[in-house]
């Protein structure tokens, strides 16, 4: 499953994130994500950095917890989310 | 650099289409005004670029490896040089005696402070790098002469240990210097008793021809002449009692040279007395004979003496001299290591330009930071009716565990064009929340972001790179400066919102009070960058009643600091700011909103202002939320009433 910038992702407990910007850094793919209502037509207050891990199992998400890590890739994804037009 | 040529070239055919546009018979304002937004845009474009290029080669002169410190001079020289071209690029692009060009030229007034901050700085890393250079000559005069010294230090140290003899040794070659002396003077020879009696004989005579003097300054009958003897005999008797004063005095030195003594503490008693009698011999012949020559035989046995005096001291005070200038030796060789310690290597120069911290700092900065009891900070939300609750412990302890957190993607699918149309209006927001430092961003909620970034325009400065140590430190003094901590706070902030928004509500074609000390400008770029203003009651616009007759929207960057953009203007009577900024999908904290003023006709009824050409009165641009701007008619009821407007 490939995830793209504006894309819904149901996760498996069945909570929705929307797709705001992605950056590639250091050969990992991470996206910045706002959680959704279970209907998926309402933003919660609830922001997400991940890092996308393609296993055999499919697509993970790893959410990024080290704060280093955060400061490398936060001005790319708030670059990319400044290109998005949401359209 | 084709491309900085070509936009140059453009530049400049654009000022000149503007000076032959000005100087056509019907001067058409609004193709000026047209064409000013080219050039506008172009210098834009050309300080991009020149920026771009001086980055670049910035980053290559850094990255250039320097040895010594005069190579570092040179590096930084070569920087210094480079930035000043890139400030001249702005500083030399418009002629600021043509008015539009003057325009343009002061649009670019933050951009060309920024450039010459920057040269500023370089120019003192220049300073800081001569400043070694400078210091390492005056350490090397310096060291020359402490090196001058501790040589000298030493020949002396090694002359008075030759110099140092016994007592014995000493007092038996003085005791020989006496007796030269009193045998070259022959004192041995002088006949005291003989000396003593033609002394006071001498003083006898003298005492009667003196009497006799006396009377024959009163005698009379008496031949003056026949006595002049008197005075030849005076004088006689004077330098016969000096001669048998000297013989006197010769005998009672040379007792005293005799004298025994047994140690250096006496000798030098008996030295520093025979120095003391001659010294007062010298003086009290001087006293009598002022006029005679100096030097003369007096000063020279004086200096004679004299000289023992400091012999004998030289001996007893030898050890002490040497342990004196071998302490000096010791100092001199500590100051000779420390000496360049004041210059700063290459390495801590780039570390110092760099802002690099050092090892002492990054220990103490590496130390742990203690935290207080954790702040819970409940926070109530009308809208939601939820009741959130950040604990500032919970978001430190986050940032510190690095457990994974995996999300299993079960699907993934577009999402809705309504959902896109919302996330696009907490755009902004979202990129100020992921510009936040990562403990905040840890955090994962809007709700903070509106926390840490108070509503309040003026304060919404959101930091980059805020350094890793020290975060902490930060969101809990954000909590404790800015947290809203209870309902009531809440509404507060809703109702700073308001007044936010509520700033904006003038309208196109309000009448409006404008008093006394309110700023105007020449354009709403100037007006939104506060450049080269204008006051009321100061600067020809008088305090009183005008009309809005224009009204633009100008842009803010996602920092919230104004960029001098026009992002719409209107002229359309009874348009107010919010409406045309809403119309542009901005949020309340995306623009600025500037008005323009005029006197409206003979009556002060408001004029519609045409569209991009500007009236003849068009100098008195404000910015809307100036205090001194307040609405005394709206333009509705204005127009309701459909009087008080023309065409």
């Amino acid at each position: 499953m490939k995830i793209n910038i504006n894309d819904v992702v149901t996760l498996n407990d069945d909570r929705k994130f929307v797709v705001l910007s992605e950056t590639i850094y250091n050969e990992n793919k991470y996206f910045y994500l706002i959680e959704l209502t279970s209907d998926g037509e309402e933003v919660v207050d609830n922001i997400k950095i991940v890092k996308e891990l393609i296993t055999e199992d499919g697509t993970k998400l790893i959410v990024v917890k080290d704060t280093d890590e955060i400061d490398d890739i936060k001005e790319d994804l708030v670059k990319n989310l400044d290109k998005n037009d949401f359209e | 650099m084709w491309e900085i040529d070509m936009t140059m070239d453009s530049i400049g055919a654009y000022l000149e289409q503007i000076r032959l546009l000005k100087a056509q018979p019907q001067v058409n304002d609004a193709e000026i005004d047209n064409v000013m937004w080219k050039v506008l845009g172009l210098a834009l474009k050309l300080d991009e670029m020149h920026e771009r290029n001086y980055r670049n080669e910035l980053e290559r002169i850094e990255n250039t490896e320097t040895i010594t410190i005069r190579e570092e001079l040179l590096k930084r020289e070569r920087i210094l040089e480079l930035s000043q071209a890139r400030e001249s690029v702005l500083n030399n692009l418009f002629d600021q005696n043509i008015p539009e060009e003057k325009t343009l030229f002061d649009l670019f007034e933050d951009i060309r402070r920024e450039h010459e901050y920057e040269t500023t700085f370089h120019e003192s890393d220049v300073l800081l790098v001569k400043e070694q250079l400078e210091l390492v000559e005056e350490n090397k005069i310096q060291e020359q002469l402490l090196k001058e010294e501790y040589n000298n230090n030493n020949i002396q140290i090694s002359n008075i240990e030759n110099s140092i003899m016994s007592f014995e040794d000493f007092n038996q070659k003085l005791n020989e210097e006496y007796a030269r002396f009193i045998e070259a003077n022959e004192i041995d020879k002088i006949d005291v008793v003989s000396a003593s009696a033609t002394k006071l004989v001498a003083l006898e005579r003298q005492s009667i021809v003196s009497e006799n003097l006396r009377l024959l300054e009163t005698a009379n009958n008496i031949d003056v002449k026949s006595f002049k003897y008197l005075g030849d005999r005076y004088e006689n008797d004077k330098l016969v009692i000096e001669e048998a004063n000297e013989l006197l005095f010769m005998v009672d030195l040379a007792t005293k040279m005799r004298e025994e003594v047994n140690s250096y503490e006496e000798l030098q008693r008996k030295v520093e007395e025979i120095n003391k009698i001659v010294t007062t011999r010298e003086n009290d012949f001087l006293s009598r004979y002022p006029n005679i020559t100096y030097p003369n035989d007096f000063s020279y046995r004086t200096i004679f003496f004299n000289n023992d005096v400091k012999l004998v001291n030289e001996q007893i005070n030898a050890k002490a001299n040497i342990e004196a200038l071998t302490k000096r030796n010791e100092e001199i060789t500590q100051e000779l290591e420390v000496l360049y310690d004041n210059v700063k290597g290459r390495r801590e120069l780039d570390d110092i330009i760099n802002n690099r911290v050092g090892n002492a700092e990054v220990t103490n900065a590496s130390e742990p930071i203690e935290f207080e009891e954790p702040v819970i900070v409940p926070i109530e939300l009308e809208d939601e009716e939820k009741e959130t609750e950040i604990n500032q412990e919970e978001v430190v302890d986050n940032s510190n565990d690095l457990d994974e957190e995996v999300l299993d993607v079960k699907s993934v699918e577009k999402a809705k064009p309504s959902l896109l149309a919302k996330l696009k209006l907490l755009k902004f927001k979202l990129m100020k929340l992921a510009n936040l430092a990562a403990p905040v961003i840890l955090a994962g909620t809007i709700l903070f972001l509106t926390m840490t970034n108070p509503v309040n325009n003026n304060n919404k400065q959101v930091e980059y790179d805020i350094p890793a140590v020290g975060i902490e430190n930060q969101i809990e003094e954000q909590i404790e400066n800015d947290t809203i901590t209870s309902a009531d706070d809440l509404l507060e902030a809703i109702e700073n919102l308001e007044q936010e928004q509520a700033k904006y509500v003038q309208a196109i074609g309000d009448k409006v009070s404008v008093e006394n000390d309110t700023k105007y400008y020449r354009d709403a770029a100037s007006a939104q960058l506060d450049n080269n203003s204008y006051v009321t009651g100061r600067n020809g616009l008088r305090a009183e009643n005008y009309n809005i007759n224009r009204i633009a929207i100008m842009e803010k960057d996602m920092l919230g600091n104004p960029t001098g953009k026009i992002l719409a203007v209107n002229t359309t009577p009874g348009v107010s700011a919010e409406e045309l900024a809403q119309s542009l999908g901005l949020e309340p904290d995306q623009y600025e909103v500037m008005i323009h003023i005029g006197a409206g006709d003979d009556n002060g009824n408001y004029v519609e202002a045409p569209l991009n050409a500007p009236a003849a009165d068009d100098l008195c641009w404000m910015r809307a939320d100036s205090e001194g701007i307040k609405v005394v008619t709206p333009a509705s009821e204005i127009l309701n009433s459909g009087k008080g407007i023309t065409r």
